[in-house]
């Protein structure tokens, strides 16, 4: 297939299921009015009192700043404040309205007094959907993470959304991962052009480590498609796991390897002439050595031969020199 | 850097937001309670004083001239209580600048959605290359007149011949995106979506290109090959969500096309003269595609059961044609190939299944079982490589007749987890994992790995808590056949060649060897953290990790590995607006690996004593260490914030040996040490308009071997001369910031 139609073929294939359903009339607004709105969920024990009565005393940045948000829009029947207002999610308010000593039933973030699975399911009640499907299966549900542990539906701006904070919101937890992000190798995670969230879906996926694609290799392949293959000289190890040779959060050493070549290359390569010698500091440039072994040590390593280390297509390749 | 996607996008961006802007001037003399607008535009100018391509390695910037820069983010929104859910979303990043970003999403919310984006992410690897060849960028490179071929790169600069020769150049490359995508409701439940993304990616990166028949027997140059590939992804999806049940289905197709695939390069070395080996050729990626249609439901059983599928079913195609066996005229060629393409086809299927519930108040179990095939029908044929464009076409009988190895696998996984909440604040959890892995083509069929777990976490008082979990994984195979892979790759016509000694020449690995990702192995992990809150304005933390995997059957190859990682760190809110946070991290990696000095054809057997005088332990230690701290002060209340901060980096690496081998020496260590020092700054110098300064200075050392060489030249290679990505750098740039 050509470029153009390749082109044209992923483009067709994203348009086409929009195209028919708009001639069916399949877009059916569903823009409401506030007096549509659902009734409210009832979470806990209490009268209601309504949005009105809270913003009484909570009128003010950053509790107010929801009004501006998603969840505020009453004409969106879905939203807690079309169900409810505050109370679709905080429980009713009527005892706390008549005494604010008394706490409001439900609180949401890591110090709340209320359970972090009753936290969560409270927005699980219109969110289980899309990526979520697996959350209570996650690592983070395990671990007793609350939505509000990351998020915060009431500010403007949900930290863990933009891409230039989301990584700080999640090396609050992750500080290896932090720590690793500092290293001479790196994705550009600092440099706020790449997410967490572009490999790991935090609300629980099916693949390892919570990534977004169902093995490592796939979720690589995201952005090194042409690292995909299949090749007609695979390198076996590369197919098994790029992390068998990788390490994604940050390395010391050149390409975000575990361990540089030579010595990498050696943990599977023991055969004889060159791929068993010791390298050490007499094979270094510049040392007077006069064998051809420097070659391995010297810039690209053991890649200074076999460039094409990830596979390749050309017939007289097999050592991955081609 | 081509703007012409970024400025459309902009027009649309214009376009989409239009309707509700006008609706907002409409409001200006008519107020209309219906729109909301929370807008901030930052326009300024900055500059830095190098452009030390790792200083700028994901910024772009290139040079010390000042730029100006742009960031815009506008999101307007229906009022609440308003009859309409409209909505309008922009956001514009590093407008200006290499790394500029837009994205913008309109839609009625709970009907429907339209965004489209753009992103560039430029990488900038050295600037301090060189190179003889011209034609850098494309897939042609010839030396220049004048240039003097030698034997080995040693001879070739006696008078400076070589030197030269060279010319300057950057290796650097640039991901353009562009992306679109549409979301509608279909009713409460069903949502359709769509989206479409292209990426570009364009420029140089190095790559070594090798003549010469053997390991013993080469000559290669660092070449500079040019990249230039589109990855086109679609992806089509349908969503439902009820109360009890939820679904997914989804089929996405990722196309990858290189627009060059080959890159060819004069032969600097006169080695291979008599073979007439001028020019080598090397295949580049080929264009490759994927599909994958995926299923995946979640139910809820009972109000505290919930059951979870997922299928997904992939296929990877490529079929590309194949380049020649070689390019060089001169040599025998007598065999065509096998076949023209190669009808590549890996179908993948991974299957899972899961349950999580919660029996009582107290006890919840989750279970799942994953099933996942990577199936390679990719068709194998012999083919009878030319080394390197160097040496005559290998013969059937030859070890350089070659038989393709598509690997497949297939894995068998179940996971199990109970929890006991033993009080209200503590959670006791248990688990155990258990994988099968069937591998073809490699020396090991069959592993099993075992992994059982317990794991505490605790609210040990109202402002304490912490966590301990340990894990033990014991990993066996079936027996490691080390030959299998010689065996399975070389024809029968080699294999039961008369002058073959069949089996002792198949042993070309060393059958002590056992490769680490399916070698028998036994790992701990043990893992902790404390996080104390003494007071509503102080958090200290103290986190820990220690793993451990012993591959004590390995007698060649990497016989153990560990890592230890431990954080403290605290956040300190202050009175009168200053806060202080820092972290400090240390990390330790550590290799042990073994080798055995092989030199010639001295064939090992399994049970074949290896003598000790050739052994040799290699052990890799790294070590990091990583600070931080900011500082924010309100300096002047609700005028002046200010924010300070530090990072330090440092790693080292050590790398010795313990050998019998006479004059093995240690490697010089490698390190690196980072020092970054930032300055941000706002004043509001009215009620909506704010001056923003923002000042960071950076150092950074690199000790590294293999780029510290005075020339460009090794033994029989020659490279691009880049050396040690030092710098000592500063960038500045002011701004002023316009909320509305």
């Amino acid at each position: 297939m050509t470029g153009p139609a390749r082109f044209l073929t992923a483009a067709v294939t994203a348009i086409l299921p929009l195209v028919v359903l708009l001639h069916a009339g399949g877009v059916r607004a569903q823009e409401g009015t506030a007096a549509e709105a659902a009734q409210p969920l009832q979470l806990a024990q209490g009268a209601t009192v309504g949005s009105e009565v809270c913003l009484e005393c909570h009128n003010n940045a950053p509790v107010n700043l929801i009004l501006h948000r998603p969840h505020a829009q009453m004409a969106d029947s879905r939203t807690p404040f079309a169900k409810g207002g505050c109370e679709t999610c905080h429980g009713p308010g009527g005892d706390h309205a008549a005494n604010p000593s008394l706490p409001i039933g439900i609180n949401f973030g890591p110090k709340s007094a209320t359970p972090a699975a009753k936290q969560n399911e409270i927005c699980l009640t219109c969110h289980q959907g899309g990526e979520r499907i697996n959350w209570q299966a996650s690592q983070h549900a395990s671990a007793d993470r609350t939505c509000a542990s990351c998020h915060d539906v009431h500010s403007t701006k949900d930290r863990v959304l933009a891409k230039a904070s989301q990584p700080d919101v999640c090396f609050t937890c992750h500080k290896e991962q932090r720590a690793q992000s500092m290293k001479r190798s790196h994705h550009p995670i600092r440099e706020g052009k790449v997410v967490c969230s572009d490999c790991h879906n935090p609300h629980g996926s099916f693949g390892p480590s919570q990534l977004t694609k169902n093995t490592v290799n796939e979720t690589c392949y995201q952005c090194h498609a042409e690292k995909r293959g299949p090749f007609l000289w695979e390198h076996a190890p590369v197919v098994d796991n790029c992390s068998n040779c990788h390490t994604p959060h940050g390395s010391s050493q050149p390409r975000m390897l575990t361990v540089r070549t030579p010595m990498l290359c050696q943990q599977c390569h023991a055969e004889g002439f060159h791929p068993s010698d010791p390298y050490g500091g007499q094979n270094l440039p510049g040392t007077g050595s006069i064998t051809n072994r420097s070659a391995r040590l010297f810039a690209k390593g053991c890649l200074n031969c076999h460039p094409m280390i990830h596979g390749t297509n050309h017939p007289s390749g097999p050592r991955l020199t081609r | 850097m081509n703007t012409s996607k970024s400025t459309l996008l902009l027009a649309s961006a214009a376009l989409c937001a239009w309707p509700m802007a006008a609706a907002a001037q409409q409001g200006s003399t008519q107020p209309s309670p219906d729109v909301v607008t929370i807008s901030e535009v930052e326009v300024g100018v900055g500059g830095v004083s190098s452009g030390d391509f790792y200083f700028n390695e994901y910024t772009g910037i290139e040079d010390t001239d000042p730029y100006f820069f742009g960031n815009i983010d506008i999101t307007q929104r229906a009022a609440y209580d308003s009859d309409s859910a409209r909505y309008v979303e922009f956001l514009a990043t590093d407008l200006g600048l290499p790394t500029q970003s837009l994205y913008i999403e309109t839609g009625l919310q709970g009907s429907f959605s339209v965004f489209g984006e753009y992103d560039a992410i430029p990488h900038l690897r050295f600037d301090d290359g060189q190179t003889p060849f011209s034609g850098a960028g494309g897939t042609n490179l010839s030396l220049p007149p004048g240039f003097v071929r030698e034997d080995s790169p040693a001879l070739m600069n006696p008078a400076g011949e070589f030197t030269a020769s060279l010319q300057d150049l950057d290796i650097k490359t640039e991901r353009e995106r562009i992306g679109a995508g549409f979301s509608v409701n279909l009713s409460p439940e069903w949502t359709l979506s769509t989206s479409f993304r292209s990426e570009e990616k364009d420029g140089i990166e190095a790559i070594a290109g090798l003549h010469g028949p053997s390991g013993g027997d080469y000559r290669a140059a660092i070449l500079p090959r040019p990249v230039d590939y589109t990855t086109q992804e679609a992806e089509v999806a349908l969503g439902y969500s009820s109360d009890r049940l939820q679904a997914n289905f989804r089929y996405n197709l990722s196309l990858f096309d290189n627009n060059e695939n080959s890159l060819t390069w004069e032969n600097p070395y006169t080695t291979y003269d008599a073979v007439g080996a001028f020019e080598g050729r090397m295949g580049l990626e080929p264009n490759n595609s994927a599909h994958n249609l995926s299923a995946s439901v979640g139910y809820m059983v009972a109000d505290q059961t919930r059951l979870t599928g997922n299928l997904t079913m992939g296929r990877m195609i490529q079929d590309d044609d194949f380049l020649p066996y070689t390019i060089n005229p001169n040599l025998s060629v007598p065999e065509a190939l096998p076949r023209a393409s190669l009808d590549g086809e890996v179908n993948t299927i991974r299957a899972n299944i899961g349950v999580t519930t919660r029996l009582t108040q107290d006890i919840d179990l989750k279970a799942a079982y994953t099933y996942d095939d990577r199936d390679n029908k990719t068709p194998r044929d012999t083919f009878l490589t030319v080394p390197n464009d160097s040496e005559d076409q290998a013969a059937i009988n030859e070890d350089r007749a070659r038989i393709n190895m598509p690997y497949s696998k297939q894995s068998h996984k179940v996971e199990l987890e109970a929890g006991y909440r033993v009080s209200a604040g503590t959670r006791l959890s248990v688990g155990y994992d258990f994988e099968a892995i069937n591998r073809d083509l490699s020396e090991v069929e069959d592993t099993q790995e075992h992994t059982i777990g317990a794991k505490v976490r605790s609210s040990l008082t109202e402002t304490v808590s912490a966590s301990l979990g340990y894990d033990y994984a014991t990993r066996t195979g079936s027996t490691y056949v080390s030959n299998l892979p010689f065996i399975a790759s070389h024809d029968d016509a080699y294999l039961t060649d008369i002058t073959f000694t069949f089996p002792d020449e198949t042993y070309e690995q060393n059958p002590y060897l056992r490769k680490f990702y399916f070698a028998d192995r036994d790992s701990h992990l043990l893992k902790g953290g404390l996080t104390w809150f003494p007071n509503d304005l102080l958090v200290l933390g103290l986190n820990g990790s220690y793993r451990l995997s012993d591959y004590g059957d390995s007698v060649l190859g990497l016989t153990e590995s560990n890592y230890g990682s431990a954080t403290i760190d605290a956040s300190y809110e202050a009175s009168r607006g200053v806060s202080l946070s820092g972290f400090f991290t240390y990390e330790t990696m550590e290799n042990v690996q073994v080798g055995w000095d092989r030199q010639g054809f001295n064939i090992i057997l399994p049970g074949d004593t290896i003598d000790t005088a050739n052994l040799w332990e290699e052990t890799v230690a790294d070590q990091s260490m990583v600070a931080g701290v900011e500082v924010g002060w309100a300096a002047i209340e609700n005028s002046l914030d200010i924010v300070l901060d530090y990072t330090y980096a440092r790693t080292e690496t050590e790398i010795d040996f313990a050998t019998n081998i006479a004059g093995v020496l240690p490697l010089p260590d490698l390190t690196s040490q980072l020092h970054s020092f930032g300055v941000n700054a706002d004043y509001r110098v009215t009620d909506g308009v704010t001056a923003r300064l923002g000042y960071r200075y950076e150092i950074f050392e690199v000790d590294d071997f293999a780029l510290d060489v005075d020339e460009n030249l090794g033994d029989r290679v020659f490279g691009l001369g880049n050396r040690e990505p030092d710098y000592d750098a500063h960038a500045v740039a002011v701004s002023m910031v316009v909320k509305f």
